[in-house]
């Protein structure tokens, strides 16, 4: 079920109403609940799939219990082997199969020896990558003493399939996401209020944002070769600006819908866009996700901690494992790479921790001359990155790249390439195409200054009003325009 | 939790009364559409946005499939008929009975066809979607078009059209493949469009006024690139048409070779073509018009 669908509309209400109505006194009735609507929630993609997740869910259940029950380490060990072979084995097989076999013939095929294999035409379950990554962390958690194991199966079940987060995440850590689970959760105005303003927001973020943005990227990306450079650069900007608006927006509609059943989410994105340097744009982006990598791979392997090479090759191994998580192909894996390139140097200069402030220009009415550079610098370069991101082949981002820089660079066949993408659309789209562009300082003000200017203090009457006009100014561009799933749904 | 659901109810009822007053406004914008000067309609696709006759109006858009100009002639029809309408041409080409339209209109995720589909599910409104046969048309446009805030339904004005034609063979393909004829058995004759074809004869014949399927001239290169075999089926089955229905006429002009420089692409007349196509079908009206009872 996507949240931007006429069903989760009648999904959310139906079961806000029985959390909160029917079943509020009674908490294991609640979490009976949670877990039953995320099970229809995934269901209603593909019920078989169910059983994949019930399968996870139930092998780290027993994993998490064995471990804290076993005395000696060996035993642990090979509890969590399980886990580890369960989880990476699911994930290996419906994510990479295809991958490997297909790089394997190619690598024989480059040696002159032609090979013939038959993919295995294999789906791959939406959210896969981020349920198994939330069991996983459980179970490590346990082994490494940090975590105790739930002894009921219906609240671990309903923590690993939590409808909000389940199919794209935030990625939610057992430590933080159970505790809450397994204890009474109370309703407030401020809470709601703070939940309904996220899921508008996201919706604003997914519907007005990203899928505009999608129409130019989706044209400029498939017919580069007929477009000018500056086109195809702010074909590349579009493109950064529709998974941001996408992926945030999801997130934000899930931390928003925990939030109305009593539920906190961590946040998954602070102001990407306005990152000066790559490691603080790490800092700001996939939070979830960058955080569950440093946690159980960039630290377990020694961190920044250890000798220079070694530092290296750890930079090295979380970024292309990062890329290679978000898809079975060779475009992530370069785009993995692409950001460890830009991160070894501040790393080896020991500058990777310098922006750490909440915010670019804290305490100040704009940012510096420097800050102001390092974020043209490092969205330029992030936007690069992006394009091996989007594209099919490797080959083909560099082609792209290619072209941009050695084609047509007036403006003139910037505004002609413009006319042709929206051809016969008239001036709103124009005008359309260009604010598009201004959405991150919409989004940072947004981001910044909501809690300072909170709706949660607004009287009703403007709350509803500006709701209502978020809502009516959606409801035109989503009947407009085009309608997209989720993008992070196919990692 | 009462305050909180306030808020929930009065963004509904806000969201509600909005989208009421919107529905209203374009009931009303339906009023007085044909006045006493009205004595044909133009409707169609896009082959039919440049076309216009002083004494007539034009309701056409990119992409319309005829179950949009079906319901657009029965709403003017049944609410504001006028003995004045005696003419109803309907422009008809290739792409109208490829699998294209059906495809598209049935389907979620073309954009191209989007803002029709909404249009479509507008003028259907719940009664009408509920008595139509099949395919469905998904229940999301339906609903969600209610709420369209820039209502341009009725925009009768024909488009001005005065750039270079684009006839290079890139763009050419492009429209080909767009429209699907290109490949063997491309001619459909069971399809929604045909339903509505049919419903559009049925229905001009109730009103006593003749039905002109209007074909629009296309440029020799895409009539040299359409499969012809579907082409030929294409001809015949508008011929046995209009053979079969005696109020019912169908104007061949697709094979008409007219000049590059009249074209807006391989299968559009630009706004100068239109007024010299116009000029060329001028005689037949008229004698179409002394014909009727």
């Amino acid at each position: 079920m996507l949240f931007n669908s006429p069903e989760f509309l009648l999904f959310l209400p139906i079961v806000f109403g029985l959390y909160w109505f029917v079943v509020q006194r009674n908490l294991k009735a609640q979490n009976v609940l949670l877990l039953v609507a995320s099970y229809v929630f995934y269901g209603w993609w593909d019920w078989r799939f169910l059983g994949l997740i019930a399968f996870s869910t139930v092998v780290d259940f027993f994993v998490g219990i064995r471990v804290a029950e076993a005395s000696e380490k060996r035993i642990k060990k090979r509890w969590m082997a399980v886990s580890l072979l369960v989880n990476l084995g699911l994930l290996a097989y419906f994510k990479y199969a295809n991958f490997f076999i297909e790089s394997w013939v190619d690598a024989w095929g480059a040696m002159g020896i032609t090979m013939h294999a038959s993919s295995l035409q294999v789906i791959l379950p939406v959210g896969i990558s981020f349920y198994t990554f939330q069991t996983l962390s459980y179970s490590i958690d346990i082994y490494r003493g940090t975590l105790k194991p739930t002894h009921s199966l219906i609240n671990f079940a309903a923590f690993v399939s939590f409808f909000p987060q389940l199919v794209a995440g935030p990625i939610e850590r057992a430590s933080r996401l159970l505790p809450q689970i397994e204890n009474k959760r109370e309703f407030t105005y401020e809470e709601g209020v703070a939940g309904l303003r996220l899921i508008l927001w996201g919706m604003f973020k997914k519907v007005v944002v990203a899928d505009t943005c999608a129409i130019y990227a989706n044209d400029i990306f498939a017919n580069y070769t007929e477009y000018a450079g500056p086109t195809l650069m702010l074909g590349a900007v579009y493109f950064a600006f529709q998974i941001y608006g996408d992926f945030s927006g999801y997130s934000d509609i899930a931390i928003g819908t925990a939030k109305l059943f009593g539920i906190q989410l961590m946040t998954n994105f602070k102001t990407p866009y306005f990152s000066r340097d790559i490691a603080e744009f790490w800092r700001r982006w996939h939070i979830s996700l960058s955080t569950w990598f440093r946690d159980y791979l960039y630290i377990p392997l020694g961190g920044s901690r250890v000798g220079k090479w070694k530092a290296v090759r750890n930079v090295f191994i979380i970024f292309l494992v990062s890329g290679f998580w978000h898809g079975a192909n060779w475009t992530f894996i370069v785009w993995g790479g692409i950001h460890a390139c830009l991160f070894l140097p501040l790393l080896l200069r020991g500058t990777n921790r310098r922006y750490t402030s909440e915010t670019v220009g804290e305490g100040r009415w704009l940012p510096s001359d420097r800050e102001l550079l390092g974020m043209a610098w490092t969205f330029t370069m992030v936007c690069v990155a992006w394009v091996f991101f989007r594209m099919h082949t490797v080959a083909d981002g560099i082609a792209y790249l290619k072209h941009a820089l050695s084609s047509n660079w007036e403006v003139e066949s910037l505004l002609e390439d413009f006319e042709k993408i929206r051809s016969g659309a008239g001036i709103l789209k124009w005008i359309e195409s260009f604010l598009l562009l201004v959405f991150p300082l919409l989004d940072f003000f947004e981001s910044v200054y909501s809690s300072r200017y909170a709706l949660i203090r607004s009287t009703s009457i403007v709350l509803i009003l500006l709701s209502s006009t978020l809502i009516l100014v959606m409801l035109q561009f989503s009947l407009n325009g085009e309608s997209n799933t989720f993008i992070y749904f196919q990692f | 939790m009462a305050r909180f659901l306030t808020i929930i109810s009065g963004i509904l009822v806000a969201v509600i009364c909005f989208g009421a007053t919107l529905a209203a406004l374009e009931e009303a914008s339906w009023e007085d559409t044909v006045t006493p000067s009205v004595k044909r309609l133009i409707l169609g696709d896009s082959h039919a946005q440049p076309l216009f006759f002083s004494d007539g109006i034009t309701i056409a858009k990119g992409g319309d499939p005829f179950v949009v100009s079906y319901l657009m002639l029965r709403r003017i029809l049944k609410t504001q008929y006028s003995e004045q309408i005696r003419h109803i041409l309907l422009t008809v080409g290739p792409q109208n009975f490829s699998s294209t339209r059906d495809d598209f209109l049935i389907s979620n995720y073309e954009n191209w066809f989007s803002g029709n589909k909404n249009r479509i599910a507008h003028i259907l409104k719940w009664s009408d979607y509920l008595n139509i046969s099949t395919p469905k048309i998904p229940l999301r446009s339906c609903f969600v078009h209610e709420f369209n805030a820039f209502n341009r339904t009725l925009d009768f004005s024909p488009a001005q059209w005065d750039e270079e034609p684009r006839l290079d063979s890139a763009y050419t393909a492009l429209r080909l493949s767009r429209h699907r004829v290109t490949e063997p058995g491309w001619f459909q004759n069971q399809s929604l469009q045909v339903e509505y074809l049919n419903r559009l004869i049925l229905l001009t014949d109730e009103y006593n006024c003749s039905l002109v399927l209007l074909g629009v001239p296309l440029h020799e290169t895409y009539l040299a690139n359409t499969e012809p075999t579907g082409l030929k089926k294409y001809y015949d089955f508008l011929d046995s048409i209009a053979q079969s229905h005696h109020h019912v006429e169908y104007w061949k002009y697709e094979a008409s070779a007219l000049p590059d420089s009249m074209f807006k692409d391989c299968d559009h007349l630009n706004s100068n073509g239109a007024k010299h196509f116009l000029k060329r079908i001028d005689n037949q009206v008229r004698q179409l018009h002394q014909t009727l009872p």
